[in-house]
């Protein structure tokens, strides 16, 4: 159990992540856009930056409360940390990143 | 009387006198009148004149009891407004008429007789009435059975409805134990089976509802560990409380003990009293208080709400019954329903409310501790250096940490997490697996090779990969998955400290 002061403390680091969501949703949406000429360019490391994106999000989101967030993320984490760039379905890719900024802007017109 | 004295008879004579108003009039052989005595001398009757002939109107009846030998009384006559008796006294030769003035008691007949006749009416009137009341009592026992079969009608639909909702939801829960037992690590079922513990706690309520009144409700004492039950309802309401700006605690002591009671009836108790009291608080803080002792579990659920009036205090346990101003949602039935099941499990509730400052809702319920009581999380010492490169994680957990008596050292890659295990001293390591410059496992491999007796815990959000061949012999003491159970990471930092 934690300490008053504690759920302060953590009510704040969570006001925080929340207020951080448009930075992380233009973060994505920039490295999607990327993607898409990368796909056309054959340049790799465009995949990795979305991926680290995406696994930070998978992996704070749940520790924040945000569970369907946390959801959204691991779905495009566990896709795109198996996938060479040559591999990804870029449909699908798109599909499941919509969800995630779907989530983000839930949280954000929630809690805005 | 057979004897009088003359002495009594005038005593009776000058009383009756004194009472009565008589007229005498003594006549001769030829209806003559030969004197008129008054008893009362303002009283008279036209015509009656010493020496004058007898008034036609009382010479005829003088002539009907002429024959008669006995004398003869003429009772209730009118006669110049006035009734009277006239009694003919004596034969033909001589007479006499004694004038009886009876108005008075005429009057008394007269209204004793108007009375017994209103007193005829009133009793028709009363039969009647009485006739229309057992026509409206009997409709009343009517109506009333009708109601009570509606009633009686409605519990057995609520009950039945309520039953049939239970078995789904008893199947959800039932899946949700499966896959918490397939996938350990996760969060997930455990929400699942929070919501459902929620939904069944709403059925309940319904049920409960439907059957007051009904004896001989058992109950279904279960071994649950408190911990759990507390930690459940801190997840269950924590997302309500953020969304409306409220600090929300949940605190329970002592730590790590099982107890023996109707888990559902107490969830039902605990949600019942915690969304109360979210629901009534706009702004400040909700906690609850979860204290076991003495086979007794101690329950305070505290808020800085808008309180309730003194007079309404009893007035909140009726059903369907709000109150103060603003309407909020619900059904009205949680604290009646909360109030019997407390009653049932042989337990007690106080309130008390302060109007305007907050309420406090007191529940004490018989619970046998079945698992020996250990000392509450007790606090921990040392220093742990956390690598994460997101620090959205590392400001939290450092929160989480400092909280349990640690010193946190947080870095944000491999570098920067050799160059801080230069300058600290930190025996516990936690690391993300993902950093931006190599993994977890990597950044354990260096700092074990600098001082080999590090405990490592490493993180990870990618729940999908196996990482235990990766992890096999390298003093790594715990995989922990993200979103990272907190009792379940104290656990590790503990045994790493205690260098179990």
């Amino acid at each position: 159990m934690l300490s008053e002061k504690a759920h302060k403390l953590i009510a704040k680091q969570r006001q925080r992540y929340i207020e951080s969501m448009p930075v992380k949703r233009n973060a994505i949406m920039a490295c999607m856009t990327q993607i898409n000429a990368a796909v056309r360019s054959g340049e790799p490391d465009l995949c990795d930056k979305l991926f680290q994106q995406v696994h930070r999000l998978a992996g704070s989101a749940g520790s924040y409360g945000f569970e369907n967030l946390g959801q959204a993320a691991s779905v495009v984490d566990s896709y795109l940390i198996a996938k060479s760039l040559q591999a990804v379905d870029l449909p699908k890719l798109e599909s499941m990143l919509q969800k995630l900024i779907d989530e983000i802007d839930e949280i954000t017109d929630k809690n805005g | 009387m057979k004897r009088v004295s003359r002495r009594a008879a005038h005593y009776i004579r000058d009383e009756l006198l004194k009472r009565e108003r008589f007229i005498v009039i003594a006549l001769d052989s030829r209806q003559k009148i030969v004197s008129v005595n008054r008893s009362t001398p303002d009283w008279n009757l036209p015509g009656l004149i010493r020496g004058s002939v007898l008034p036609d109107s009382l010479a005829s009846l003088l002539n009907a009891a002429s024959d008669a030998a006995e004398p003869m009384v003429f009772p209730y006559l009118e006669l110049n407004g006035f009734f009277v008796d006239i009694h003919v006294l004596g034969d033909s030769e001589s007479a006499d008429l004694v004038i009886h003035d009876v108005s008075e008691a005429h009057e008394t007949e007269q209204t004793l007789q108007q009375r017994a006749h209103e007193n005829s009416l009133l009793s028709e009137q009363r039969a009647a009435l009485n006739s229309e009341l057992a026509e409206l009592n009997e409709e009343l026992l009517l109506r009333r059975r009708q109601a009570e079969q509606a009633s009686a009608a409605k519990s057995r639909f609520i009950a039945s409805m309520s039953h049939e909702f239970r078995s789904p939801i008893a199947s959800i829960m039932g899946y949700a134990d499966l896959l918490q037992t397939e996938l350990p690590d996760s969060d997930n079922p455990r929400a699942l089976q929070r919501a459902s513990w929620h939904l069944l706690t709403l059925v309940e309520n319904l049920l409960e509802q439907a059957r007051e009144g009904e004896e001989n409700v058992s109950l279904n004492p279960t071994h649950f560990s408190l911990d759990r039950l507390a930690g459940d309802i801190e997840a269950l309401f924590r997302t309500q409380a953020a969304a409306k700006g409220l600090d929300f605690e949940v605190t329970s002591s002592p730590y790590g003990i099982d107890v023996e009671c109707d888990e559902l009836r107490l969830r039902q108790i605990l949600i019942n009293l915690v969304s109360n009291a979210l629901r009534y608080t706009r702004q400040g803080q909700v906690s609850v208080h979860f204290k076991h002792r003495d086979d007794t579990l101690f329950i305070r659920v505290r808020d800085t709400g808008r309180g309730i009036e003194p007079k309404d205090i009893e007035r909140i346990f009726e059903a369907f019954t709000r109150v103060g101003e603003g309407n909020t949602s619900g059904a009205g039935l949680g604290l009646t329903i909360t109030r019997q099941l407390i009653k049932r499990m042989g337990g007690r509730l106080k309130v008390e409310s302060e109007p305007g400052a907050g309420s406090e809702f007191r529940v004490a319920i018989p619970c046998p501790c079945i698992q020996g009581e250990h000392d509450e999380m007790p606090p921990l010492s040392g220093t742990v250096l956390w690598v994460d490169d997101d620090q959205d994680i590392l400001s939290l957990y450092q929160v989480v940490l400092e909280n349990w008596g640690l010193r946190v050292i947080t870095g944000s890659s491999i570098t920067e997490a050799r160059d801080l295990f230069k300058i600290h001293d930190c025996p516990v390591v936690v690391t993300d697996m993902h950093l931006t410059d190599g993994n977890g496992v990597e950044l354990l491999s260096h700092l074990r090779a600098e001082q080999p007796d590090i405990v490592g815990i490493l993180i990870s959000g990618s729940g999908v990969v196996d990482l235990a061949p990766e992890i096999a012999g390298k003093g790594i003491r715990a995989f922990l998955q993200k979103p990272i159970d907190a009792e379940l990471l104290y656990k590790e930092i503990a045994a790493a400290f205690a260098g179990e």
